[in-house]
């Protein structure tokens, strides 16, 4: 957000007054300069940015005429402008009554009020200025910054755009404007202010930045690439278009671009959290490294942003009762319709069920749907915390007293793992969000089953492993359609698909499927587009160096989860990418009957197909290497008498599985939660279990 | 047919509407047709009117519009049919233009414009022989219809049917004594037939009738150049561009021009070629485009090949050998831009190199550009340079993250969009630099050659039994300047015992101003033979008659130096202080050929005079120089390409990490083996 509050001190106006005021108290000054003389020099001062003297002076002026408000209002001025808030806010509180007739005072006193935070008062302050004096703009504007600290959009809209009623060219009012009208995804209406805004403001980088969030939104990638390259261009020293830039670069599977500009958006501002989390999500989706140098990247995530705060963390006052009740807090972004809803609803929906369980959300996100609702009544406790900082989140845990603090994000977006690295439960553990270490020593424990955590991965961990018999369970959709025949039988030739997003491909894995459908030349694999449609350049690139001609390959346009579903009816077999397994997708496909063969991987998230095939029974699905899933793939193309026969039972067996038994699981996990508190209380470490 | 009564303009209003059209007064007629269109909707003629006025704008798209309005009105109108089929035809929509010439002419047999429109129709969509026989109906129905016999000249000049397009123009001339295009395109048929003295007075008519036709004085310094008149040349290009200063194609004919003449100095080369870019570069550069390429250093890279010569070119003897070898590096993903029209069975073979095929001949120049850009090409190779198809004003736009001259064209484009210049170290040695605007990329050699294929057998040094020594050239008249004569006549006053062989003549009668030259250096004419230009092979077997080839400056000879090389005939070369002049240089130091090569002219004379009289160590190293040539680096394509891929990568990776061009040497600082001596 722009901000923008400047101290007003008009100087032939403020002069006259107290050239006037002097006249009529008739005070003789000998040998001083007049008092119009003293207020034109304080005016000069001020405006020269002296406020060190002009703080003397006006104290001067202000024992000389104590009546005259324009010396308490310069003096004011000065206090606020060398910083000293609390100084000019006591000379404000104490002169309002005094001034109270000049609009410029009051907007004054509201900036040092919403400087400080009591954005309530200085709301009352702008709209007595604005009283005053209706066709000045600072008030106007200055309110709806206010009200948009204060959440309130759609008011703070009302003061914007009266602001450009009054000068039609203010850019840093388009800015705002396009600011909130975004936050209320009013993408086209935000799009003009934009472009009114760079037109007065071409190189301003955080507009710029903006301006190319909102043309990503709209899947205008190019134009999205171009804004973001020039807010680079315009204050290369600024990290935040890198970051996003990186975002949109991995979501198109540019993953090496991603890492470069997300690295150096770190060397730029090393605090930026957000910067080193995405970095460790984009490594995880590149093709293969070694488990501990991944692992020492997390590491290195704890040693920035971690380790400074380890002085501060403080002994918790939880009583350490084993059996008392317990309250739970879930710290996530996603209570909403998302995927996570899949995993989540039931848990929470069982975790409902125990009386000895208090549950409290924390959503860390401005956006609410119908799901949001459901959520809430799940929760014993709602708290929002988007616009929390980290500092006074963790604080708000501490005084509802959570026993035991879930993080459903890890380093995935919207995370806060600040909060958790202040450590402000005595039990923290990480959980759903992301397939791997938070790398914090403040997380103790990490959810898992045996299969996407097998023992030897434990070294991957800073966490313990809380083992249940299957990391989540799954809902699946309850409108999905009927599975069809295999498609295989009446089209006359095999169709592999992945419907995972692009960034989970690369090029070791189109060299795989490449690999397969040379060996199966019937065959054809298809695949998604990017959104909006459209072959990603990538694929298209990796295909022409594998000598796959675009015919082999069949791109469909995905944009709801019922056409993902649909789609299945044209799907033999469904390919996993490697080594970043498909996870919800991959559970859609199993209900609709198609089977995912996957490489049982070196690290958690490489093992999510394995898991899912291994826990209901898919065990042929598992390939030890690559070579392998090339041969399974080839052998099942050339096998669709039997394929046709596991897909025909495929759903019975699924709902059949333990990911469709939440109350054994929940059930599995209370107990560990329980055995977790126990060594809690005796003062024991986390230990796996 | 009972036709419905509606109103219609009077005869005053047509009247007022035909006067503003003749008289060229487009606004206002158009507000007047306009405004009958509105008073008399029902009526054609104000339709008609508009779409005519429009269509005279070369405003197609509305012309159609107009025309559309005006069809269920006039079908009964031949001469409106015919309007609105040249409107559709230059608005690409050829089969329904074709539909109404056809409606035309069925309307009114006799409708000559509109045969002769249909002959060009058809000639677009290459129907060439439906074309020439609309033409000829057109001619049959009006032998005095001039523009028909010009398009029936044009279409039996691109059948290559000279003589008869020769007697098209004749007929068009007669007809029309005061068109300049229609002299200036009758002279360049001729020069293309090797005709130059009519096309040069064919030229002088264009420019008669019209002293500013910026076409013809450009035509007429081709014409000037290609006999090596480079001096002559320059004025007339100069004159081209004063009269039209955007003529791009004038100032590129100029500097390829002055790349043969040894008066220019380095230094005032670079300027020109500056100058060029200050002129049409510079005003376009606030334009060039941001990439979204992804700045993967490592990723699959797209390579986008600009030339004018993908078919049965000299060009495929270095470009072929380097496509083959490409293909072993599938990261390298071709995209071909193909700028003339040619297409032959060489074009379909070289398409099966490339990963996407872009003819882009019918593209304008941002079109051009603007799909590469589309093409997201990371590297653009252009082979042109400022040669002739070069479509540096597509590269000027910069559509691609890098560009790179290779080939084609022997010396700087003076761009600073074009990022890299590929060259050896002994074609542009790095004391060259400040002759390019472009950094210098190094390959172990510039390019590889591929010889003819199949290779008649070297035979014996003839002097050793031949009475006299025999000189031989293979150069192009333009390369053949006034010092070039006299060095060469020293050389033959030196040896008297000797005779020089000049091939590739547009004649086998000697051209007037060499035979002048020759006399003036008081050589006699029985010492010279002049031959006509003939296909490669007869031109291998001409080696047989030579001893030595002497070589051209300051343009060297490069495609026929090779040639010679092939046939164990070495080129006494002068290692010229451009790159122009520095092909021969290259050719004999990649060889170990260095007593070839002389440091000035007297050296050259020297170097001469002592080959011919050491015939025995001339006839002993023939036998031996096609295969040193076979185990040079030239013929190494494998290793070229290796380092062109690597420098590409490199060159790449450079800007991937936002660093500016930079001289690439990978080659030698990966190598300490001396270069061409394997």
């Amino acid at each position: 957000m722009g901000s923008g509050t400047k101290n007003l001190i008009p100087q032939s106006h403020a002069a006259r007054r107290s050239r006037a005021a002097s006249s009529r108290q008739g005070v003789p000054v000998p040998r001083q300069l007049t008092p119009a003389e003293q207020a034109d020099r304080l005016v000069e001062l001020f405006s020269l940015g002296q406020y060190e003297q002009t703080e003397r002076g006006a104290r001067d002026f202000t024992a000389r005429f104590p009546n005259e408000p324009f010396g308490w209002k310069i003096l004011a001025a000065a206090l606020a402008g060398k910083q000293d808030l609390a100084a000019a806010l006591e000379v404000y509180d104490r002169v309002v009554a005094l001034a109270a007739g000049d609009w410029q005072f009051h907007n004054n006193y509201a900036n040092a009020l919403k400087t400080v935070g009591r954005l309530a008062e200085a709301e009352k302050q702008y709209r007595e200025a604005i009283v005053l004096q209706p066709s000045v703009l600072e008030p106007h504007y200055n309110l709806g910054l206010t009200l948009i600290d204060l959440g309130r959009l759609q008011e703070a809209e009302v003061f914007l755009r009266r602001v450009l009623s009054l000068q039609p060219a203010h850019g840093m009012t388009h800015f705002n404007l396009a600011n909130i009208l975004t936050l209320q995804s009013r993408l086209a209406e935000a799009e003009p202010h934009f472009r009114q805004a760079l037109a007065v403001m071409p190189q301003n980088a955080r507009l710029l930045n903006n301006f190319a969030q909102l043309l990503g939104r709209q899947l205008r990638f190019a134009d999205a690439e171009i804004c973001y390259r020039n807010a680079i261009a315009a204050d290369p020293n600024f990290a935040v278009p890198y970051v996003n830039l990186a975002d949109l670069m991995a979501n198109h599977g540019l993953l090496k671009d991603a890492e470069l500009l997300l690295r150096h958006a770190l060397s730029l501002d090393p605090a930026c959290a957000e910067a080193h989390s995405n970095l460790l999500f984009t490594l995880c989706l590149m093709e293969q490294k070694d488990p501990a140098t991944l692992f020492a990247e997390h590491r290195a995530f704890a040693t920035h942003f971690e380790l400074p705060l380890r002085s501060q963390w403080s002994d918790h006052p939880n009583s350490r009762d084993p059996e008392r009740p317990l309250r739970l807090g879930f710290v996530s972004a996603d209570f909403r319709d998302h995927p996570v809803m899949r995993y989540l609803m039931s848990a929470l929906q069982h975790l409902n069920g125990y009386p000895d369980l208090t549950l409290y959300a924390y959503s860390n996100n401005v956006r609410h749907d119908r799901e949001t609702d459901r959520y809430k009544q799940l929760f014993h406790h709602w708290r929002d915390v988007a616009s929390s900082p980290d500092e006074a989140l963790a604080k708000q845990i501490r005084n509802d007293e959570i026993d035991i603090l879930f993080d459903l994000s890890g380093h995935s977006g919207h995370n806060r793992l600040l909060t958790f690295a202040r450590k402000p439960a005595p039990l923290q553990i990480s959980w759903i969000g992301y397939v791997g270490t938070t790398g914090l020593d403040s997380m103790d424990y990490f959810i898992a089953d045996t299969q996407l955590v097998p023992e030897a991965f434990q070294s991957q961990f800073t966490e313990k492993i809380l083992y249940v018999p299957a990391t989540t369970c799954f809902q699946p959709c309850a409108d999905a359609p009927e599975v069809n025949a295999l498609p295989a039988l009446r089209k006359g030739f095999f169709t592999f698909s992945s419907l995972a997003r692009i960034n989970k491909l690369n090029r070791a894995l189109i060299g795989t499927w490449s690999e397969i459908l040379r060996r199966a030349p019937e065959s054809r694999l298809l695949l998604t587009t990017i959104p909006g449609g459209g072959v990603p350049r990538l694929l298209e690139d990796w295909f022409a160096a594998e000598g796959i001609p675009m015919e082999r390959l069949i791109f469909e346009r995905v944009e709801s989860v019922a056409q993902t579903l649909q789609l299945h009816h044209e799907i033999d077999l469904c390919l996993d990418t490697l080594p970043y397994n498909g996870s919800t997708s991959s559970s859609h496909s199993l209900w609709m009957g198609v089977p995912i063969l996957t490489v049982a991987g070196d690290f958690p998230y490489a093992r999510m197909g394995t898991c899912l095939s291994n826990l209901i029974g898919l065990e042929g699905f598992v390939a030890a290497s690559r070579e392998e899933y090339i041969e399974k793939a080839v052998m099942w193309a050339q096998n669709s008498a039997a394929l046709a026969e596991l897909r025909a039972g495929l759903r019975q067996r699924y709902a059949n599985s333990i990911y469709q038994q939440p109350d054994v699981v929940t059930g599995a996990m209370v107990k560990g939660l329980r055995t977790a508190w126990n060594r809690w209380c005796q003062g024991l470490p986390p230990e796996t279990f | 047919m009972a036709q419905k009564r509606h109103a219609a303009p009077s005869t005053h209003e047509i009247q007022r509407v035909v006067a503003l059209f003749q008289i060229r007064n487009y606004q206002e007629a158009e507000t007047a047709a306009l405004s009958l269109t509105r008073q008399y909707p029902l009526d054609g003629f104000g339709w008609k009117a508009l779409s005519t006025i429009l269509f005279e704008q070369a405003r197609w798209p509305e012309a159609v519009a107009a025309g559309e309005q005006a069809a269920p009105l006039l079908a009964q109108d031949a001469e409106f049919h015919n309007n609105f089929a040249n409107s559709l035809r230059n608005l690409g929509k050829t089969e329904d233009a074709e539909k109404h010439y056809a409606r035309a002419i069925a309307l009114k047999p006799e409708y000559v414009e509109a045969y002769d429109n249909l002959g060009i129709l058809l000639q677009d969509q290459g129907r060439l022989q439906e074309a020439e026989q609309a033409l000829r109906k057109a001619i049959a129905l009006r032998p005095q219809y001039g523009p028909a016999h010009e398009h029936l000249a044009n279409l039996l000049a691109i059948s290559c049917r000279i003589e008869e397009s020769v007697e098209s123009y004749r007929n068009a001339l007669a007809l029309n004594k005061t068109s300049a295009k229609l002299y200036n395109n009758f002279g360049s048929l001729l020069q293309g037939a090797g005709r130059h003295a009519e096309a040069e007075a064919s030229f002088r008519q264009a420019l008669t009738i019209d002293p500013s036709y910026a076409h013809a004085y450009n035509s007429l310094g081709h014409l000037m150049a290609a006999h090596g008149f480079h001096t002559d040349a320059e004025a007339c290009f100069r004159g081209s561009l004063k009269f039209k200063p955007e003529y791009a194609v004038a100032y590129s004919n100029l500097l390829f021009s002055m790349a043969h003449r040894e008066e220019v100095t380095p230094e005032e080369f670079f300027a020109e070629h500056r100058a060029y870019s200050a002129r049409f570069e510079q005003p376009l550069r606030a334009a060039w485009p941001q990439y979204v390429n992804s700045r993967d250093p490592e990723r699959p890279l797209r390579i986008g090949i600009v030339s004018g010569d993908l078919h049965d070119h000299a060009l495929i003897r270095y470009l072929g050998p380097v496509l083959q070898h490409l293909a072993d590096y599938p990261e390298f993903i071709l995209y071909a831009y193909s700028t003339d029209m040619i297409m032959d069975a060489v074009t379909e073979k070289l398409k099966t190199h490339f990963h996407k095929w872009r003819q882009a001949s019918f593209l304008s120049d941002p079109e051009l550009a603007e799909e590469i850009l589309r093409d997201e090409i990371d590297i653009v190779l252009d082979l042109s340079g400022h040669t002739g198809y070069n479509r540096l004003l597509a590269l000027v736009r910069k559509p691609a993250p890098i560009q790179i001259g290779w080939m084609g064209y022997v010396g700087t484009s003076g761009l600073d969009c074009m990022d890299y210049f590929v060259a050896d170290r002994y074609f542009a040695p790095p004391s060259f630099a400040d002759q390019f605007s472009e950094k210098l990329m190094y390959l172990p050699a510039t390019t590889p050659f591929k010889p003819f294929d199949p290779l008649p057998p070297v035979n014996a040094l003839p002097a050793l039994t031949a009475p006299q020594f025999m000189f031989g050239s293979f150069h192009r008249l333009s390369k053949l300047n006034r010092h070039v004569i006299g060095v060469w006549s020293q050389i033959l006053r030196a040896v008297p015992e000797s005779r020089l062989l000049l091939s590739a003549m547009p004649d086998a009668t000697p051209p007037g101003h060499l035979a002048r030259w020759f006399a003036e250096e008081n050589i006699a004419p029985e010492r010279l033979i002049f031959q006509k230009a003939r296909g490669v092979e007869e031109a291998l077997f001409l080696h047989y008659e030579i001893d030595l080839a002497l070589d051209a400056f300051p343009y060297s000879g490069s495609t026929t130096s090779n040639h010679s090389l092939t046939m164990g005939v070495p080129t006494l070369t002068l290692a010229g202080a451009t790159v122009p002049g520095r092909m021969g240089t290259s050719l004999a130091s990649h060889t170990g050929l260095d007593d070839f090569i002389a440091h000035d002219k007297a050296d050259f004379v020297e170097k001469a005079v002592y080959w011919a009289t050491h015939r025995e160590a001339l006839a002993e190293l023939r036998p031996t120089l096609r295969q040193r040539f076979a185990d040079s680096t030239l013929q190494n394509p494998e290793l070229i390409t290796a380092v062109l891929v690597q420098s590409l990568r490199a060159a790449w990776r450079r800007w991937c990490s936002g660093l500016p061009p930079e001289m690439l040497n990978l080659w030698e600082a990966s190598s300490s083996e001396p270069l061409g001596k394997s």
